[in-house]
């Protein structure tokens, strides 16, 4: 599983990439995630077998990437993302994001308007530190938040805590999307699952709205996860590509 | 997000009965139900009868019709019901349970071969054949029959085949055919979500056979999902002794890991199963559990 380094001013990131012809695919994935789970791999799967080029990559923090995943916030990883759109892949870009990548690649294309042909978004959670973090809080934990900057959230598959850091909510609130229209004007594909009990799938419905571009598809899919990498979920999200890059 | 992350979706059955929807359950691999090694357990025995037979007069007869199964199930099903009328007796029975099961009817396969398991264990057919049937004999056809009902994901009758399976098996259940019909019964018990009797089945097994690695694979598996994790522990740091380079095994090793809520080293184990099984069905599984670590 070698992989390529690309060097950023804040520390080298960790991609792969597949050459081909048309506009370059470009994954990006979820909190705590990493550029080998199903999905990525799927993709790169099909790129491979259409010829198309494709990039899937580590965040700073994830992965293989450098870094430590609580000191550093979602603009760090929407900076990752736009030196990877900028230095490794080609002029026009097809982007895909999952969860919190489906805020960053809102924003990475707002950022690059001109090369982002296309969007798909997959259970996509913008503005998910104000949306759905803080709101579930417990006054113990806004305590602990305010008196040593950071908590420690449980998981549901055991005790060892996910790191949360006031600089991440508040790095999220100067990144927030749903206040004002997301002046996008290319395609946009989302799929959520309605068994996602991560973020709930109305929002998708909230982002359809709040999108300038009136081609907006949203599919869900009823027995669908968070993790939207099932075998039927990655055949539909590959469809997708396929139907946005025809 | 953070209050409601998503559960960490378990690999497929195997011994992790009811873990994934029925949605993706026959759809993603698993390093446990392995039914290439039931469908091996399904030819073997069945060149052991050939060889038996090969010494009475009908074994032209049987090795034909069990070649037919390989070239033309239906028709060696029709070739063993034929001689079934005629006298065919155990050899007939087997042959079309055979049949049966290479058409993929796995329930009426275990019920023809426990049929003929049942006739041998009664006598019946011996003089047919003209071959004294042995104790192991009886045992590989018992053994059958549950594998097939194993299949036909029929648990309670392969429990109780097997169960027949380790009576009639030589060596006072101590035998290496005794521990690997006692880590089949507790794959069916298992699926049948009776996880404490896998355990003490596959407890046996190791008894026996301390050094296999499938053994040591099913109960780490079966005593992490019956939170003994030591024993699970054990199994697993043996499992990797037996085998470092087993894929399978670090994805039991990661699953232990999220038991015990130590994420670093569970993603840490699940990239050493997809580095090493590149490609193939435990990454699938592996990189599926990634997908799970994530939000």
């Amino acid at each position: 599983m070698s992989h390529s380094t690309l060097d950023t001013p804040g520390g080298p990131i960790a991609y792969h990439k597949t050459n081909g012809d048309g506009p370059t695919i470009v994954f990006c994935g979820g909190f705590m995630s990493d550029m080998e789970g199903s999905k990525a791999v799927a993709l790169e799967a099909h790129a491979k077998a259409t010829g198309r080029p494709y990039v899937r990559f580590d965040y700073r923090g994830h992965g293989s990437s450098s870094g430590t995943f609580r000191d550093l916030v979602i603009s760090d990883w929407l900076a990752d993302t736009l030196h990877v759109l900028d230095e490794v892949a080609g002029d026009d870009i097809l982007l895909i994001g999952s969860s919190m990548g489906g805020w960053i690649a809102l924003q990475a294309a707002l950022a690059r308007k001109a090369r982002v042909k296309g969007l798909i978004l997959i259970a996509p959670a913008p503005d998910f530190t104000q949306r759905l973090m803080e709101p579930s809080f417990s006054a113990e934990e806004r305590a602990a938040m305010a008196r040593d900057g950071f908590i420690a959230q449980p998981t549901d598959y055991g005790p060892e805590p996910y790191i949360i850091t006031q600089r991440l909510i508040d790095d999220g609130k100067t990144l927030g999307l749903l206040h004002a229209p997301i002046e996008l004007s290319c395609p946009v594909r989302i799929l959520h699952g309605q068994q996602d009990t991560s973020v709930p799938w109305d929002l998708s419905l909230e982002i359809a709205d709040t999108l300038a571009t009136p081609d907006v598809v949203v599919t869900f899919v009823k027995e669908g996860d968070h993790s939207f990498s099932g075998p039927e979920d990655l055949v539909q999200l590959l469809a997708t590509v396929d139907g946005l890059l025809g | 997000m953070t209050g409601n992350t998503p559960p960490i979706p378990h690999r497929p059955p195997g011994l992790d009965p009811g873990s994934v929807s029925a949605r993706n359950a026959n759809q993603i691999p698993d390093q446990v139900r392995d039914d290439g090694k039931r469908v091996t357990h399904l030819v073997l025995p069945l060149l052991a009868l050939a060889l038996m037979a090969a010494r009475f007069p009908d074994h032209e007869r049987y090795d034909a019709c069990v070649a037919q199964v390989r070239q033309n199930p239906a028709a060696a099903f029709s070739t063993g019901l034929d001689w079934l009328d005629q006298g065919g007796g155990v050899a007939a029975q087997h042959c079309a349970g055979l049949a049966l099961s290479a058409m993929d009817k796995h329930e009426a396969a275990g019920d023809m071969l426990l049929e003929a398991a049942n006739a041998a264990a009664d006598g019946k057919g011996v003089q047919l054949l003209g071959m004294e049937i042995t104790p192991k004999l009886r045992a590989q056809l018992y053994a059958q029959a549950g594998h097939s009902y194993l299949l036909a994901e029929r648990y309670a009758p392969a429990i109780d085949a097997f169960t027949q399976a380790l009576g009639h098996s030589p060596g006072a259940g101590t035998s290496p055919e005794a521990a690997d019909l006692m880590t089949d019964r507790a794959r069916a018990h298992a699926f049948s979500g009776n996880l404490e009797a896998a355990f003490t089945d596959l407890t046996v097994a190791i008894g026996i056979l301390p050094d296999d690695a499938d053994i040591r694979l099913l109960r780490a598996s079966a005593a992490r999902q019956t939170e003994r994790l030591e024993t699970a522990h054990q199994d697993v740091n043996k499992l990797l002794e037996l085998r470092p380079d087993l894929p399978a095994a670090w994805l039991e090793k990661a699953q232990l890991a999220m038991t015990e809520d130590d994420v670093a080293l569970a993603r840490q184990s699940l990239m050493r199963a997809i580095e090493l099984d590149d490609g193939g069905p435990v990454a699938e599984a592996a990189r599926y559990m990634l997908e799970g670590l994530s939000l």
